[in-house]
């Protein structure tokens, strides 16, 4: 009887065993992969989108960078990463994250407090300011949200990687649109004109 | 041979990692306390299971439980369940590709920490239900030993 018992009792306890084996292997295996699909990186050549943000910030530097309210916004500008970037940058969770703060504060370095210092009142602007709060925002929310994983399969792979590449171009396309406003209210400013 | 050999590494490693592991969830409840806007209190209960499983070690060194002692998939599992959690800590603390990592700027990323806290838990009681069944193997063994040595006795 006692072996009876004895037998059992070891089976039980080796399928118990094997279970939670199994079921911690899941559980590694799922963290590491989440490692290896966080720590993907790119390498993008940006060197058009560069030289059209670089020639627009130029361009508005040489009609009102005398102005001190200007100046400082120049200054933030040619300290940030985006500016400094090379023809070809490593693209990565860390990188776009930086990038999108960068352009929340040159947003409201450059556009909402010219803005309010020169008493401007612009459609234009407002319009600019609301275009990049929301995507900034948007972008900011689906960054951090890579905290969480799940059981992961090639076309969440090809979201994670998707979705990080789309929200460096909208990034691009954002801080395009930051220096062609600067560099409209410079050329109106330039020529006296009404905004 | 190799097999004994190989038992003895894993459960030196069961012990050694168990006392990390445990000292790894305490750094994340000072990381947790530090970052302030979350409750260390509501999660004192994972330190229960811990609690539970260093007695049972304890109460190992005492008894020798040869059935314990010998199952290399026990003291595999225990191992790795041990590495589970220092991995987990471990990339709470050093992985800067999670964003909430930056967002707290405390070095920790404490979200991370608390949503593989429940998977901790699991981990932690699944040990726990182990060991309870292997002490009872380990009684009814030892009712089986003294059966038979009354036997012997008897001749």
């Amino acid at each position: 009887m006692i072996n009876v018992v004895k037998d059992s009792l070891r089976f039980f306890i080796n399928v118990v065993l094997i279970i939670s084996l199994i079921f911690l292997s899941f559980l590694i295996v799922i963290n590491l992969f989440h490692y290896k699909e966080m720590n993907y990186n790119k390498i993008v050549d940006v060197s058009g989108a560069n030289e059209v943000f670089k020639g627009s910030v130029f361009n508005a530097k040489n009609k009102m960078g005398y102005l001190e309210v200007a100046g400082s916004c120049f200054e933030e500008i040619e300290n940030s990463t985006f500016y400094k970037n090379d023809d070809k940058v490593l693209v990565n969770y860390q990188y776009v994250y930086n990038l999108n703060l960068e352009l929340r504060t040159l947003s409201n370095t450059c556009l909402f407090k010219i803005k309010s210092d020169m008493g401007l009142s612009s459609r234009d602007i407002d319009e600019t300011l609301s275009v990049i709060d929301t995507d900034t925002s948007f972008i900011n929310e689906l960054l951090l949200s890579n905290s969480s994983y799940s059981f992961s399969s090639d076309s969440f792979k090809d979201d994670i990687e998707g979705d990080l590449l789309n929200s460096y171009n909208l990034l691009i396309n954002r801080y395009i649109l930051l220096s062609s406003e600067i560099n409209h209210i410079a050329d109106t400013y330039a020529v006296g004109g009404n905004l | 041979m190799i097999a004994k050999f190989f038992n003895n590494i894993l459960i030196t490693c069961r012990y050694i990692f168990f006392l990390v592991a445990t000292l790894a969830l305490f750094y994340g409840f000072y990381m947790m306390y530090i970052a302030s806007s979350f409750s260390v209190y509501q999660y004192w209960y994972i330190f229960l299971p811990c609690a539970v499983i260093f007695i049972f070690y304890i109460i190992d060194l005492f008894i020798s439980n040869d059935f314990m002692e010998n199952n290399i998939l026990f003291n595999f599992v225990s191992v790795l369940s041990f590495l589970f959690i220092i991995g987990i800590v471990l990339r709470a603390r050093f992985d800067s590709s999670l964003l909430l990592y930056v967002k707290y700027n405390i070095s920790f990323n404490v979200t991370f920490f608390l949503d593989n806290l429940n998977y901790i838990l699991i981990v932690l009681c699944i040990l726990i239900f182990v060991n309870v069944l292997l002490f009872i193997y380990a009684i009814v063994d030892r009712e089986k030993k003294d059966v038979i040595a009354t036997k012997v006795d008897d001749y």
